[in-house]
């Protein structure tokens, strides 16, 4: 599996040679009204230079909700809607934050929202997208506009076909989390 | 005698041009504040600080809320709001975006062990450091954090915790330069105004209102849809609403008035004989007004528009009886009358400079100086323009007085009038003690519908659920006062969490006070003694690493201050919650959210009862209550007027006192029976009326008596009557409501006395 997505990266990097156009972007990515998956996370702390794994399911509703369930090494379930962002433990709901009244919520839950599903015009409002788009793979580059995304990621890289396929994130101090997704269904 | 008439003519010229000189050198504005009529709060002067520094920031302030169908063209149709804007700039400031660098530095990253949310403080206070554990795993591996993953310096994300939980007061987010509304439908954008002036400058509103009406209609065409929110917008609408009531009323009445006149009299002079001494009237009672008051209250004016009524009687009366007599005789003849009218009135509308109210002390005022300088004017000054000739009885007060001869007389009839006055007697005390009172806030909302669901709609938007009631804490410094709100947030806790309180916002939420925030590091010390080896160890971090860990908890105990929180931008939507007293006291505000059911409401009344320093403080209600303290007041006034009145006439016409005093009180008993059936109920302004109806009935009453049943001055009462209910006729048909309540009373009130009036009279010819 990783294997496949190294060597599609490597693929992908080779065949991107010039910038495409948002639209190009959007004819080739498809965002289902439901879509589910697995993921594996890699958290690089630079600090420690180590890096930390996970693995979980990732489910879907477009609009509507992500439940965002990390499995190993500890079970702990995320569920984001478009109002609220609530942390799951063994079942149980330990938090429950409000987009509405708190402006960093709002924020975060409205860019996990987009990366998620495409929606490139959402995107646009926080970042600068470059794109290349190469054989129907595609990678986008996300440079914030402000600095109050700066604290979640100083850049983020999306990678894909018809699928994003991998996230990376670039965060302060050099760290740096990465997502592959696999077994996508619609 | 001629020549001290004289004297005093050109005295009272020169006084008159004088007044109106001074108040023209006074900058005045015009208020259509209904709160500027209530009296000041009989509360500590903390709370009405308070109170008055929160009406102060609503009032200062427009908020306008920008939304179109997609996204683009909302925020084209923004920028463009703000470009019109920007020409108002010497009258408001701007508000379109946030301070963005600064909204969410990190500026709080060092106080992140004295800043606990109060989720991981309970989790600590309990020692549930299994779930805070938890929670920061959780956090570790979740692919989105708000803040830094640092396992040396947060490793329990406390920071993180502490960003996701701050909340902002309204509901919005910093996105490419503009304010976006989170929780609407439609893609909105928000721009506050900050007005250099009060909202009730007329120049400003002048200045302003024009460009918000042009950019709503301007983007209306681009399919935008644009809101405000704001006194000022009331506070124009308002102006504009008096200002178009009052010509109308006005020039009603002074078409009618030539109308009638010149059918009456087939001359042109009386008009102005009738006019001018009530045009005098009215400048100087404006000018004394402004003299007095830094603001002239429409509810004056529109009272004033009703003295019209009063003042013209007295004019009217001289040149209806100059028809039969030389001027000099006619002022000798009338002078008792009319020196007897204008003491009864200025006694009545005098008195309610005595009431603590600031509206009806403007009222007092405006009053008493309008009749006094009507008077003047007609005593010095009209018997000068009046022509030396007699003429014959007018054919309209031969009319007249037919008609009147023929209605019975009530002393003809003593038991029918017993029985009348019986039954009179009953219905005063029916209403006093049974008719029900209508003392609700709603009587003082002059603003249209339309603009308070425009009003209402940004509010709703933009998340502002906050209850008009709030609790206050004072102390001598801040750290009390935020040791106080902590005290209390225990006890309003127990309502949140059995959801008889939706929510409270307050300070300390966002500063702790220092002995809270030494608490919090030593309950952060704990975590660290007890689980940090162990949940390190389980991350696989080094023995260094974790005594680096350690050192840094060590290392980063700051206190945050009042002051620097003050300086920092996280403060803002919270600094409008502090007032800082000139006694240097210190106040905060901890608002309610949403609405409350009664118990809710009865228990934050007993905690602020039982808890010093804690008021609970609800402006809506308070009004309401000294409404109907006042209107108690009033009905005790015009009781005690009509019985001061009646022993002063006692003196004059004994028992025929009853034939002057009995139109007006029946009158304004019926008058105000209507008002109950139709309103079904009666408040402080239709009292207030009352007392407007006593004053013009009386008159009628001591004329018709003074004169001993002239024609003419039956005639000339008709006549005024008939004026002032063309002006009273028409504030009753007003869109506001303070207005409508008056002319309800006054329309019925003045046709019965007048109907009323003829029926006293004395079927006897007596010699007073």
């Amino acid at each position: 599996m990783i294997k496949y997505c190294l060597s599609l990266m490597v693929l992908s990097f080779s065949l991107f040679t010039s910038a495409a156009s948002l639209d190009e972007l959007k004819a080739i990515t498809s965002t289902p009204n439901t879509l589910s998956g697995t993921f594996t996370q890699a958290k690089y702390l630079a600090q420690l230079d180590t890096s930390l794994r996970s693995t979980g399911e990732f489910h879907y509703l477009r609009d509507k909700e992500i439940t965002w369930h990390t499995l190993t090494p500890i079970d702990s379930r995320l569920k984001l809607t478009p109002e609220t962002m609530s942390n799951y433990q063994n079942g149980k709901q330990v938090n429950k934050m409000d987009s509405g009244s708190n402006p960093v919520v709002a924020i975060l839950s409205d860019i996990f929202f987009a990366v998620m599903t495409a929606q490139w015009q959402v995107l646009e409002t926080y970042f600068t997208v470059n794109t290349k788009v190469a054989d129907r793979q595609w990678q986008a580059t996300l440079t914030p506009l402000n600095a109050n995304i700066g604290s979640f990621a100083n850049k983020i890289i999306l990678q894909g076909d018809q699928y994003l396929r991998h996230i990376t994130l670039y965060e302060a101090e050099g760290n740096r989390t990465q997502i592959d997704f696999s077994q996508l269904q619609p | 005698m001629r020549l001290n008439l004289k004297l005093a003519a050109v005295g009272w010229a020169a006084l008159f041009f004088v007044i109106c000189l001074l108040a023209l050198t006074k900058q005045t504005a015009f208020d259509t504040s209904i709160m500027a009529l209530l009296p000041k709060y009989e509360q500590r002067i903390l709370v009405s600080e308070v109170q008055q520094e929160q009406a102060e920031r609503y009032a200062n302030h427009v908020f306008i809320l920008v939304s179109a169908e997609q996204k683009e063209a909302a925020k084209a149709a923004t920028t463009e709001a703000i470009a019109q804007l920007a020409t108002l700039k010497d009258r408001v400031s701007i508000t379109a975006s946030a301070d963005q660098a600064n909204a969410q530095s990190n500026n709080l990253f060092a106080y992140r062990f004295s800043i606990l949310s109060d989720a991981v403080r309970q989790r600590l206070l309990t020692k549930d450091y299994e779930s805070q554990q938890q929670l920061a795993l959780s956090q570790l591996f979740s692919p989105i954090g708000a803040g830094k993953a640092d396992l040396i310096q947060d490793p329990f994300f406390l920071y993180s915790d502490l960003l996701l939980t701050q909340k902002s007061g309204i509901k919005v987010k910093p996105e490419e330069g503009l304010l976006r509304l989170t929780e609407s439908q439609q893609p909105s954008y928000l721009l506050i105004l900050a007005l250099h002036q009060n909202p009730f400058d007329l120049p400003t509103q002048a200045q302003i209102m024009p460009v918000l009406e042009s950019i709503k209609k301007d983007l209306a065409t681009q399919g935008a849809r644009v809101s405000y929110s704001g006194l000022l917008l009331h506070a124009a609408k308002g102006a504009e609403q008096a200002k178009s009531e009052i010509s109308t009323i006005g020039v009603g009445s002074i078409l009618g008035i030539t109308l009638i006149i010149c059918l009456v009299f087939r001359r042109i002079g009386p008009l102005f004989q009738v006019l001018f001494p009530v045009a005098i009237g009215c400048l100087v009672a404006i000018s004394v007004t402004i003299l007095c008051f830094d603001r002239v209250h429409l509810i004056t004016i529109a009272f004033g528009a009703g003295l019209v009524g009063v003042a013209v009687d007295y004019s009217m009366h001289l040149v209806c009886e100059n028809s039969l007599e030389h001027s000099e005789g006619v002022v000798k003849k009338l002078f008792i009358g009319l020196l007897l009218g204008l003491i009864s009135s200025v006694l009545a509308y005098g008195g309610l400079a005595l009431t603590p109210f600031p509206g009806l002390q403007q009222i007092a005022v405006f009053s008493c100086a309008g009749l006094i300088a009507a008077w003047l004017t007609v005593i010095l000054w009209l018997p000068v323009t009046m022509p030396n000739t007699k003429t014959a009885l007018l054919p309209a007060a031969r009319i007249l007085n037919h008609w009147k001869e023929t209605l019975p007389r009530l002393d003809q009839y003593p038991v029918m009038g017993a029985f009348l006055v019986a039954c009179l007697i009953s219905v005063t005390a029916g209403l006093v003690y049974f008719a029900p009172t209508q003392d609700s806030i709603r009587l003082l909302q002059t603003s249209p519908s339309s603009l308070l669901k425009e009003d209402q709609h940004v509010q709703q938007a933009l998340g502002n659920n906050v209850n008009s009631a709030f609790l206050m804490v004072s102390a001598n410094n801040m750290e009390s006062l935020l040791q106080q709100e902590e005290a209390l947030r225990q006890r309003l806790d127990p309502l949140v969490t059995s959801q008889a309180l939706l929510g409270y916002q307050s300070i300390s939420q966002s500063l702790p006070s220092l002995q809270r925030q030494q608490q919090n590091q030593q309950l952060v010390n704990q975590l660290y003694q007890t689980e940090l080896e162990n949940y390190l160890g389980k991350l696989g971090l080094s023995e260094q690493q974790k005594s680096l860990a350690s050192h840094s908890l060590d290392q980063n105990q700051p206190n945050l201050t009042a002051d620097e929180w003050l300086n920092m931008p996280i403060s803002a939507p919270w600094r409008s919650l502090l007032i800082q007293h000139a006694s240097g006291e210190f106040s905060s505000v901890v608002q309610i959210i949403g609405n409350m059911p009664t118990a809710t409401t009865a228990q934050l009344k007993s905690i602020a009862l039982s808890t010093p320093n804690v008021d609970y403080v609800n402006q809506v209600e308070d009004i309401s209550n000294t409404l109907a303290r006042y209107r108690a007041k009033m009905t005790d006034w015009l009781m005690i007027a009509y019985g001061v009145i009646t022993i002063m006439l006692f003196f004059r016409y004994r028992l025929n006192v009853w034939r002057v005093m009995l139109p007006p009180i029946a009158g304004s008993v019926l008058a105000l029976s209507i008002a109950v059936a139709i309103n079904g109920g009666y408040n402080l302004f239709n009292l207030i009326a009352l007392m407007l109806v006593f004053g013009i009935g009386l008159d009628m009453g001591i004329f018709l008596q003074e004169s001993k049943n002239s024609p003419h001055t039956w005639l000339a009462v008709s006549l005024s009557t008939v004026t002032s209910l063309l002006a009273f006729g028409l504030l009753a048909l007003s869109q506001t409501p303070v207005l409508y309540h008056f002319g309800i009373i006054v329309l019925p009130g003045l046709t019965l006395i007048w109907l009323i009036s003829p029926l006293m009279q004395s079927t006897r010819l007596e010699k007073l």
